[in-house]
């Protein structure tokens, strides 16, 4: 009787993974298709960013598992907020935000604006611009760093030209170190703004600019009016991906001057590099990790929601 | 199509004499840094030293770059295995996956893409103590097959999100078509879709060619032993040795940015139209 009973049972199992397996036929090609993505993103990303949030709590070297470290709760983030090193690299990161996000996207804008004039060799002054953005950035550092040399060609411009007071040590000096990096920065990154600006500009419809002129709009106030507006979603692409980028940029500092002079150029992903390999404070790194992570996913939002929303308008 | 009226073409009008010129000084401006890095590639560390950059060096030194070459060779040859293989996977599984999130409904389906395309905004240096850890603990920390893995997983997002896109620009009846004759998934993938795309396949290879050939900090976290190591760290490691060897450095750089100049000067109409996509409209 029992058995009967279990027999009838395991029948009914036996049937539903019969419609399972003929829904996963039928439907799950799909989810076959996404697989190796999937498998591939939850352990190399997803999990060591779970991990990190978690790792955070921990007193952690980074080379013993946690379940052998001390829980310390939040402690790791109380001591960021003393901490002197990382306040500071907290304060160079934010200006090198600010620049990083401000400088290119006027310039790319500027040289759109300046193109969209439908010239001759359109392609050419294009690609000269964009150069730069395809060069590794330790290529980059390694170029502007003799740029920069005390020997090197701005000093000997500067001399050539009667301006020998102007010259210095541009990356040893405290005060010009992170503007100087942020130059090379910017003539690696204006190409994109440039393009994406471009692009903006080319899908805007050329009657509305036609309705401004005829109303009688100046050339400036169709741009301000009516231009601007309509890129707000190509800023939104350009502002989002350079926030994104400038919280997190490494290369170029790291290569050009390790930090220096004295902490003058440190920045937080430094910090994090340091804490983790030379110090062997995971814990504290992967507590700073997550607060760059929070960051880069706010001004990433933004540039995600573009991405998706522009694919709907297809 | 962007060539404008005849009549504009044959009298060039004073403002537009004006903005050519603009231009091209500012192309020639913008193409000083390289133009100083050739010219210090070309001369002895003594007449870099003792002539200033305008100068054109006496008998160009060739011999730096022989020199160079010998220094980073190996690093070259890494990076060339790293950036195919990386790039050939990326896309590969990430077209795989855009087929179904661009063309089918599946349950989960919009949230999948989300998380996916969302993942763009995770740094690399949040992951790093622990994604280490981890590549330590499953012996692929400091392997070929670990920075290529790594490269593979973090192309995702913005990879998947391209193809995505142009997937789902294909009209809706030829793959219907092909349905009606009884064509599985993977028959509509392979025989319509691909051939279909083939032009946002070329976008998507070339700029996870330029961004992985250019990768530094992934490569210096997993692979920095100088076996393994890329060009990029290579040369970084190098900077020790090269002490006042700006020459030889400047050399030495060119070199390594060539793959990734050429790729893109090659393909640049794919590129910029890869990297244009979403921005427009909104």
């Amino acid at each position: 009787m029992r058995g009967l009973r279990r027999l009838r049972s395991s029948r009914r199992w036996l049937g539903a993974l019969a419609i399972g397996w003929g829904y996963l036929r039928r439907r799950g090609g799909a989810y076959l298709f996404i697989l190796p993505t999937v498998t591939l993103m939850a352990i190399f990303m997803w999990y060591p960013l779970v991990n990190a949030m978690y790792a955070s709590l921990f007193q952690w070297d980074g080379i013993h598992p946690l379940s052998q470290s001390a829980f310390v709760g939040l402690r790791n983030y109380v001591h960021l907020i003393e901490d002197l090193v990382f306040l500071n690299a907290a304060k160079n990161t934010v200006l090198w935000m600010v620049m990083y996000v401000i400088n290119p996207t006027l310039l790319g804008l500027f040289f759109a604006i300046v193109l969209d004039a439908h010239i001759h060799g359109e392609v050419f002054f294009k690609s000269v611009i964009y150069l730069p953005g395809t060069i590794a950035l330790v290529l980059v550092g390694f170029i502007w760093t003799w740029i920069y040399f005390p020997e090197g060609p701005v000093n000997q411009v500067l001399q050539a030209i009667g301006l020998d007071n102007l010259c210095r040590a541009w990356l040893a000096n405290k005060a010009t170190v992170l503007p100087a990096i942020n130059v090379a920065s910017t003539w690696v990154r204006t190409g994109f703004a440039m393009v994406v600006f471009l692009a903006g500009l080319r899908g805007i419809p050329p009657d509305l600019i036609e309705a401004c002129k005829v109303d009688g709009g100046t050339r400036g106030q169709t741009i301000w009016y009516v231009v601007l507006p309509l890129l707000r979603p190509a800023f939104t692409v350009v502002i989002g991906t350079s926030l994104m980028l400038s919280i997190a940029v490494f290369d170029e500092v790291y290569v050009m001057t390790q930090g220096g002079p004295g902490r003058a150029s440190e920045v937080l992903s430094l910090y994090v590099y340091t804490k983790t390999f030379r110090d062997q404070m995971a814990g504290l790194a992967s507590a700073v990790g997550v607060v760059m992570f929070i960051i880069s996913s706010l001004g990433g939002t933004l540039y995600v929601r573009q991405m998706i929303r522009g694919e709907v308008s297809v | 199509m962007n060539t404008p009226p005849t009549s504009v073409r044959r009298h060039i009008s004073g403002t537009r004499f004006v903005l050519y010129v603009a231009l091209a000084a500012l192309c020639g401006a913008w193409m000083l840094p390289l133009f100083a890095v050739v010219v210090t590639s070309l001369k002895s560390q003594r007449e870099m030293f003792a002539t200033p950059i305008w100068v054109l060096p006496t008998t160009p030194m060739l011999r730096n770059f022989i020199d160079a070459w010998r220094a980073i060779s190996r690093g070259m040859i890494n990076s060339i295995i790293i950036t195919s293989v990386s790039t050939l996977f990326a896309v590969a599984f990430a077209a795989l996956c855009a087929y179904p999130l661009a063309r089918l409904r599946f349950p989960g389906r919009d949230l999948i893409y989300l998380i996916i395309v969302g993942s763009f905004t995770i740094p690399y240096v949040s992951i790093i103590p622990t994604l280490v850890y981890f590549l330590d603990r499953v012996h692929l920390l400091g392997t070929l097959p670990g920075i290529i893995i790594t490269h593979v997983a973090h192309g995702q997002p913005f990879v998947v999100f391209l193809l995505a896109r142009f997937f789902a620009g294909i009209p809706e009846d030829i793959t219907e078509a092909a349905r009606i004759d009884g064509a599985s998934l993977l028959v509509i993938f392979w025989r319509i879709m691909l051939p279909l795309t083939r032009p946002a396949l070329a976008a998507a290879s070339v700029i996870a060619f330029t961004w992985i050939w250019s990768d530094y900090f992934k490569a210096l976290t997993i692979v920095p032993q100088t076996a393994l190591s890329p060009v990029t760290v290579r040369l970084a490691a190098l900077t020790g040795q090269y002490t006042g060897q700006h020459h030889l450095r400047s050399a030495a750089a060119l070199i390594a940015m060539m793959p990734s100049i050429l790729v893109f000067l090659g393909f640049q109409r794919s590129f910029i139209e890869g990297l244009t996509v979403g921005a427009v409209k909104g």
